[in-house]
């Protein structure tokens, strides 16, 4: 599923002469296109880019289809059609701007330039991840450029033939424009190669219900799209945000159940690409992955909506399993803690059930440096880990090889991306190696925004306490049967009653069954045996 | 300007719209989608044993499609029922799940059409005179049906029958299997206290 690069010795893909020879051509049009004719770029391109696609198909079906491990000659071939796709983009952009003057060019000329730079602006997006490479920094900016000409150029809503995958299809400026900043939002760490391919087919298909609006619609969630601000692609829309596009969510729910309703019927959506030979696992992560994305814009609450005013590269801490996490990442958070007497927090001694509400209040208190030598010892092993993407379900880090050996998929793993902010709880659940920079990149699943530190007790009828550590993770239902509680193993096959003091609350739970588990953690679902 | 008015010509290129529920819920008939079929529910439903063996057991279905909405999967309950229905879809308290969930989601559109398609399959149970126990449970179903559709969609026509008595609608809890004890009134009083220190936690 992942691409690991091996070293140069296994037998895979190489760059040749052929593949050179194909940039020289790229190189050579680059010198000789007439962009004031922007029919005729349009044209070249086209051919262009079917050709390229005819000889790259071979090479991008290998790398998707083929095995784990991947040489060092698949990497070079990778990283070769992203260049490709973006050296593709780039020729079609240049030709956009010089006929941006009403009248200079027929309208239906104009469009097919900016189609054509769209169309493989989201290939490009999409290889840069595949191979392995960072985000580009630029590709936002440039794709509100692209729609701003086509709005200005009144061709947004052209429809246009255009040929993907040797089919041809009818669509417009507009949807393109959606469909690659889509991608350039669901294109994070957490999305392994084959599954942003099948993710790319969906979208491809789903382009002529990709509609945006000038206002946000009152009965459904939206996303949001800032065309001034050129580090902004799509976000969730939020009342009062700075935004002069808005795509509703609801079209995007839709297609996803009518792909779903596909598989009922024993088809597999959307029944062409190469997608279509990949294994029943990579469709169904996708159908989850947008799932929990659509999920998480629909259902947004400030607990779980919180943007993080960081950008991509930023170094994040990072903290790597359930006791790294509990004592270090948490420590500056004040424990939910258990009933007992002898727990002391912040300084003031949290009473047994029977002491008054206000010293029970104190649990909320901040801590201050309790722990602090903790916090700092664990920050001071690591090398920096720097933030490689983001979505709102999940993000990507970029570490060195060295500190990611240790870690594995299903690891628990906090972030501290917004220094004085609570950490970001995710669990690992892909890890793949970064071409040439030595450095591994990790996807999380995002768990929690603000996980909850506890003390838990057993409730036993000892007479000596027994405590256990905790990590609540609040579900967003209201019913609060999707609550959960990550505790380590020992503490689960003791599967007693536990305590918890939550505000003036006293609770016992009982740990019910396991919804993830990893490396020395497992997450649990609770159940309120008593509230007191 | 284009946005926010699609071209006729646009539309007529849309991609198919969903299937209509009646059709969703038919079986495939080919062989190699019925296998394709069979596949993706051993994929998608790895966490149970056996998923597909089981879709005529109405018990497990619910139990399972319950441990999914607790763990916030809600699309994955709905395919689990909507999958078990295609392949047994005489078992009458799936319908019913379905409709509370069509409730709970506020989605007016799907409620009507699991209504309808619900009545024409159960309602001649309460087609005789002199109704037994059964008709008479049925016919209770029926108005709790309407009147689910009518706090749902007061505006619609099919439920203008309905005597609105000014009382609070309280939920049938089709979605909840016997077997299963809740104590709702501790478990959400655990979740407000979590959400109020999660809040405190953020607001710092």
């Amino acid at each position: 599923m992942e691409f690991t690069f091996a070293g140069g010795n296994q037998a895979g893909l190489e760059l040749t002469r052929a593949h050179r020879s194909f940039t020289d051509q790229l190189f050579a049009l680059e010198q000789n296109l007439d962009k004031k004719n922007p029919g005729k770029v349009a044209d070249v391109l086209q051919r262009m880019l079917r050709s390229f696609e005819d000889f790259s198909q071979h090479d991008r079906e290998k790398l998707l289809q083929g095995s784990l491990t991947h040489s060092e000659g698949d990497a070079a071939v990778a990283e070769w059609i992203a260049s490709s796709y973006d050296d593709l983009a780039r020729l079609a952009r240049h030709a956009a701007p010089e006929n941006n003057i009403p009248g200079k060019a027929p309208p239906a000329e104009v469009a097919a330039v900016l189609s054509i730079a769209l169309l493989v602006a989201g290939y490009a997006t999409k290889w840069r991840k595949i191979s392995g490479q960072r985000a580009d920094l630029g590709a936002l900016k440039r794709l509100h450029q692209l729609f701003q000409f086509a709005l200005s150029a009144k061709v947004d809503a052209t429809i246009l033939p255009v040929i993907i995958e040797r089919r041809t299809l009818e669509t417009t400026i507009e949807a393109l424009y959606v469909r690659a900043l889509l991608l350039e939002r669901f294109a994070s760490g957490n999305l392994a190669p084959r599954r942003l391919e099948i993710l790319d087919s969906w979208l491809i298909s789903w382009m002529n219900a990709l509609w945006l609006t000038r206002e946000p619609q009152a009965s459904s969630p939206s996303l949001c799209i800032d065309t001034t601000n050129e580090l902004r692609g799509l976000t969730r829309y939020t009342a009062g945000e700075r935004a002069d596009l808005f795509l509703t969510l609801r079209p995007l729910q839709r297609q996803l159940d009518r792909a779903v309703d596909d598989f009922h019927q024993g088809i597999i959506f959307p029944g062409w690409g190469i997608g279509t030979g990949f294994r029943m696992e990579e469709h169904i992560a996708v159908i989850d992955f947008l799932d929990r994305e659509f999920s998480l814009i629909a259902n947004a609450d400030v607990t779980r909506s919180k943007r993080f005013a960081i950008g991509q590269g930023a170094e994040v801490k990072v903290f790597c399993g359930f006791n790294d996490v509990w004592t270090s990442a948490l420590a500056t958070q004040s424990s939910l803690t258990a009933a007992g007497p002898q727990h002391s927090i912040a300084g003031a001694t949290v009473d047994s059930a029977q002491s008054s509400a206000s010293a029970r209040q104190s649990v909320f208190l901040d801590t201050g440096t309790f722990n602090a030598r903790a916090l700092g010892s664990t920050l001071q092993q690591r090398s920096p880990v720097r933030l490689h993407d983001m979505s709102d379900s999940g993000l990507g880090i970029e570490m060195s090889t060295e500190d990611a050996a240790t870690v594995e998929v299903d690891d628990l793993i906090a972030l501290r991306i917004d220094e004085g902010r609570p950490c970001v709880l995710g669990i690992v659940v892909r890890k793949a190696n970064l071409h040439r920079q030595q450095s591994t990149l990790i996807g999380l699943r995002v768990l929690s925004k603000a996980p909850l530190r506890a003390i838990l007790e057993h409730v036993t009828e000892r007479t000596a306490r027994q405590t256990a550590k905790g990590i609540l993770v609040p579900g967003s239902a209201e019913h609060g049967f999707a609550d959960s509680v990550i505790v380590n193993e020992a503490t689960f096959k003791a599967s007693s009653k536990l305590s918890v003091m939550i505000a003036s609350s006293i609770f016992h739970i009982r740990l019910g069954r396991v919804r993830h588990q990893g490396r020395g953690w497992k997450l649990v679902a609770i159940d309120v045996a008593l509230a007191l | 300007m284009a946005i926010n008015e699609p071209m006729q010509s646009l539309l007529d290129h849309a991609p198919p719209a969903p299937r209509s529920l009646r059709a969703s819920l038919q079986m495939p008939v080919d062989s190699n989608a019925v296998r394709l079929r069979d596949r993706y529910i051993a994929t998608r439903f790895v966490r149970f044993a056996e998923p597909g063996a089981s879709f005529s057991s109405t018990e497990d279905v619910m139990g399972w499609a319950r441990q999914l909405l607790d763990d916030e999967q809600p699309r994955l309950a709905i395919e689990l029922l909507h999958l078990a229905l295609q392949e047994y879809p005489e078992q009458n308290r799936l319908w019913l799940f379905l409709l509370e969930l069509a409730f709970l989601g506020e989605d007016s559109v799907l409620f009507a059409e699991l209504a309808g398609l619900y009545k024409e399959r159960f309602s001649n149970v309460s087609g005789h005179d002199g109704a037994s126990e059964a008709s008479s449970s049925a016919l209770t179903t029926l108005s709790i049906i309407d009147a689910m559709g009518h706090d749902i969609a007061p505006q619609d026509p099919r439920y203008a029958h309905v005597r609105h008595k000014g009382e609070k609608f309280m939920l049938p809890n089709w979605s909840i299997p016997d077997s299963v004890e809740r104590d709702e009134p501790r478990q959400k009083k655990l979740h407000r206290a979590l959400v109020e220190a999660m809040m405190f936690h953020l607001s710092r």
